[in-house]
C-alpha cells in the first residue's frame, strides 16, 4: 500500500469536491462555503500575496463610493490583530445618514483567500442583527457577500472599545487561549459571561428570520449529524496525513449521535477572546468572532466553552477555570438558573468529543493546509497553533478511553 | 566543520528580538503579533531541530509497535488484513535496524502505517473485533499524545506543563550545552 497523496487536495478535481458533497451533506450554506474553498484552491494563481493596506484602502472607498450618495471621508486605517482567520482593518468614516452627520469607527471584516475555518460574512450579519439590544454586539452597516467591491466576502460593523484580557497578563498571546483574568475580573465577567449565553441559546429561533441558517428538525439526530458530518468533511478536505485517533473518534460519534430537543442559536465560539470588556469596571463591551453560528443543540456551545484549552489553572490545583472565568460546576449552575434550559450530561459528553475532534481538524488539518497553500496573513499564528493539537489530541485521547 | 545551525537560530532569534520587533509601528499590531510569532517559532525550531531524527524514529517506532498490536487482534479472529499489518510491522522493524535510514524514509513509512490503520477502522465488519481495535489504538495513543506535549512544550502554549513529561522518557536526548 503506497502512502496516501494529500498533497492532491491543495487543487482538488471536480470527481473529489462532488464525492464530499455525497459523502457528508451538510447545511445549504456550509455547503456552498466548502464548494467554493475548494474551487478556489484549483482556480487561485500562484503569485497570490497578502492585501496590502493601501489596497485595502482603494477597495473600501470604492464600496463607500458605490453605497453612499453623499460625500464622505475615509481616515487612518490600519491593521487590527487579535481573532484567527480574518482580515480586519480599523478605519474612521465622516459620512451622512438620513441627514445627519455621522463620525463611526468602523472595522472591515474580510475573509483571507483560505482560511482555516470557511464561514459566512452574511450569516454572521444576521446572528448579529438578531442580537443587537439583547446583548452588548458590535452595530453593523453593510455587507460585501459576494465579494463586489473588496476581493472576498467582507462585513463592515462598528468597533468596540474594550480588550480581550487584562493589560497586564501574558497569557492568551495565541488567539485569547488560556487568559488569567484574576480573581477580581472572575468575579466581575463571569455572571455576564453565562447571562449572555443563557440570552442566546433562549432566544425564539422563529423571530430571528434568518435566510442563510435553517433548524434542524427537533426530536431527531438532524443536528448533530450535520455538525459532524461538516467536521469530517474538512478533515477530508484539509489533513496532511492520516491520524487513526480521528477515525476512532469519528467511529464513535456516527455511532452514538444524540436526538436533539429544542432548537437554539449556537454561537460556536463562545468563550474568552472572542469578547471585549472594559478593563475599569469589568462590563462586558461586545460580542465578536460569530462565524461559526448556526442552529442547532445548544450543547455544542455549552461542550465548546468547557474545552481544557480556553481554560486557565486554577490557584488550588483542582482543575481549570472554564474559560479562565468559573468553576465547572458554578458555571452548570447560573446557566441552567438563567436561561431555564437543562443541561443532559449525555448529550454534553457527546458534543465535547466533537468539539475536540473539531480543534483537531482545524489545528492538524486546517491550519496546515492554510499554510501551504499561503493564501493567508497569519501563516505564524496558523503554524504555532500545532500545538494546541497535542492538547486536543490528548483530550481526545482520554475521552475515548473511558466510553470504549 | 560543525553543524552549528541552533547557534545560528540563537542569533537570529536576538536580533529578531533586539532590532526587528522594535522597529514594527505601534499603528500595526498585525505585523507585531505575527513576527513575535515567528521568534516564538524559530526559537522552538533551536530546541528541537537537534532532535527531530530521533524523533522520526520514534513516531515509526510507536506506529510499527500498534500496527502489529492491531494485527495480533485481528489474527484471533481470524480477519484477512493481519497478515498485511504484521507484513508492515515488519517492514517498519527492518527499516529501524537500517543505519543512517533517511529521515523522509522513516516519516513515508510512519504514515504509510498512520493510513493503513485509519482505513483499517472502515474494514473490520466484526463489532467485537472493530471495538478491540478502536481499543488499542486509543490506548496505545496515549504515549503518542504524551510525546506530542513533550514536543510542543517549548512553544509555551501547554495549558497544564506540570503533566508533561521530560523529552528524554521519549528518545534518546543529548544536550552538550549548545
Amino acid at each position: 500500500m503506497a502512502v496516501a497523496d494529500y498533497a492532491q487536495l491543495d487543487a482538488p478535481p471536480r470527481s473529489f469536491i462532488e464525492q464530499m458533497q455525497r459523502k457528508y451533506p451538510t447545511e445549504r450554506e456550509t455547503d456552498e462555503l466548502l464548494v467554493r474553498k475548494l474551487e478556489r484552491r484549483a482556480s487561485q494563481t500562484a503569485d497570490y500575496h497578502v492585501p496590502r493596506l493601501s489596497e485595502m484602502e482603494v477597495w473600501i472607498r470604492s464600496f463607500f463610493e458605490a453605497h453612499l450618495d453623499k460625500p464622505f471621508r475615509i481616515a487612518h486605517p490600519r491593521w487590527l490583530a487579535g481573532g484567527a482567520s480574518k482580515l480586519q482593518v480599523l478605519f474612521e468614516l465622516e459620512w451622512e445618514q438620513l441627514g445627519r452627520v455621522r463620525r463611526d469607527r468602523m472595522v472591515v471584516r474580510m475573509d483571507p483567500a483560505e482560511s482555516h475555518n470557511a464561514t459566512s460574512r452574511l450569516r454572521e450579519a444576521e446572528l448579529l442583527r438578531a442580537f443587537s439590544g439583547i446583548i452588548p454586539v458590535p452595530e453593523v452597516f453593510f455587507v460585501d457577500h459576494e465579494a463586489k467591491w473588496l476581493p472576498e466576502p467582507a462585513l463592515i460593523y462598528a468597533f468596540a472599545d474594550g480588550v480581550t484580557k487584562p493589560k497586564t497578563t501574558s497569557s492568551g498571546a495565541v488567539s485569547g487561549l488560556g487568559i488569567h483574568f484574576g480573581p477580581e475580573l472572575r468575579a466581575k465577567l463571569g455572571p455576564q459571561f453565562v447571562e449572555h449565553l443563557a440570552k442566546i441559546h433562549a432566544f425564539p429561533v422563529a423571530e430571528g428570520r434568518f435566510t442563510t441558517m435553517e433548524p434542524p428538525t427537533i426530536g431527531t439526530t438532524h443536528a448533530a449529524e450535520l455538525q459532524l458530518n461538516r467536521a469530517r468533511r474538512v478533515w477530508e478536505e484539509d489533513r496532511a496525513e492520516d491520524f487513526p485517533l480521528m477515525d476512532v473518534a469519528a467511529n464513535w460519534l456516527q455511532r452514538n449521535l444524540p436526538v436533539m430537543d429544542r432548537v437554539s442559536v449556537i454561537h460556536g465560539d463562545y468563550r474568552s477572546g472572542n469578547f471585549l470588556f472594559d478593563e475599569a469596571s469589568g462590563r462586558i463591551t461586545t460580542w465578536l468572532d460569530w462565524e461559526r453560528g448556526h442552529l442547532g443543540d445548544r450543547h455544542r456551545d455549552l461542550a465548546w466553552i468547557t474545552q481544557a484549552m480556553f481554560g486557565d489553572p486554577r490557584e488550588d490545583g483542582r482543575g481549570f477555570y472554564i474559560c479562565g472565568l468559573l468553576g465547572e460546576a458554578e458555571f452548570y449552575e447560573q446557566y441552567q438558573a438563567m436561561s431555564g434550559l437543562v443541561i443532559d450530561p449525555t448529550r454534553l459528553e457527546w458534543y465535547s468529543l466533537l468539539n475536540c475532534y473539531q480543534a483537531l481538524v482545524s489545528t492538524l488539518g486546517s491550519c496546515y493546509r492554510v499554510v501551504r497553500l499561503g493564501k493567508n496573513h497569519q501563516d505564524a499564528l496558523m503554524v504555532l497553533l500545532k500545538a494546541e493539537a497535542a492538547m486536543a489530541s490528548a483530550r481526545l485521547q482520554d475521552m475515548l478511553r473511558e466510553i470504549l | 566543520m560543525s553543524d552549528t545551525t541552533t547557534n545560528s537560530l540563537r542569533g537570529l532569534v536576538k536580533t529578531l528580538n533586539d532590532v526587528v520587533v522594535p522597529a514594527i509601528p505601534a499603528d500595526d499590531p498585525l505585523a507585531l503579533q505575527e513576527l513575535r510569532m515567528v521568534v516564538r517559532y524559530l526559537a522552538f525550531c533551536r530546541e528541537r531541530v537537534e532532535h527531530l531524527y530521533a524523533r522520526a524514529r520514534y513516531e515509526l517506532g510507536f506506529y510499527a509497535g500498534l500496527t502489529a498490536e492491531c494485527g495480533q487482534l485481528l489474527a484471533a479472529s481470524g480477519a484477512v488484513q493481519s497478515r498485511e499489518l504484521a507484513a508492515l510491522n515488519e517492514r517498519a522493524q527492518a527499516l529501524l535496524r537500517e543505519p543512517g535510514a533517511a529521515i523522509g524514509v522513516l516519516r513515508a513509512l510512519a504514515q504509510e502505517t498512520m493510513t493503513r490503520l485509519s482505513r483499517l477502522l472502515g474494514e473490520v465488519d466484526d463489532p467485537e473485533a472493530l471495538a478491540k481495535v478502536e481499543r488499542a489504538i486509543v490506548h496505545g495513543s496515549a504515549e503518542l499524545t504524551a510525546f506530542d506535549r513533550t514536543w510542543y512544550l517549548p512553544l509555551g502554549l501547554e495549558r497544564f506543563p506540570g503533566e508533561v513529561r521530560p523529552l528524554a522518557s521519549f528518545i534518546p536526548v543529548h544536550d552538550a550545552g549548545r
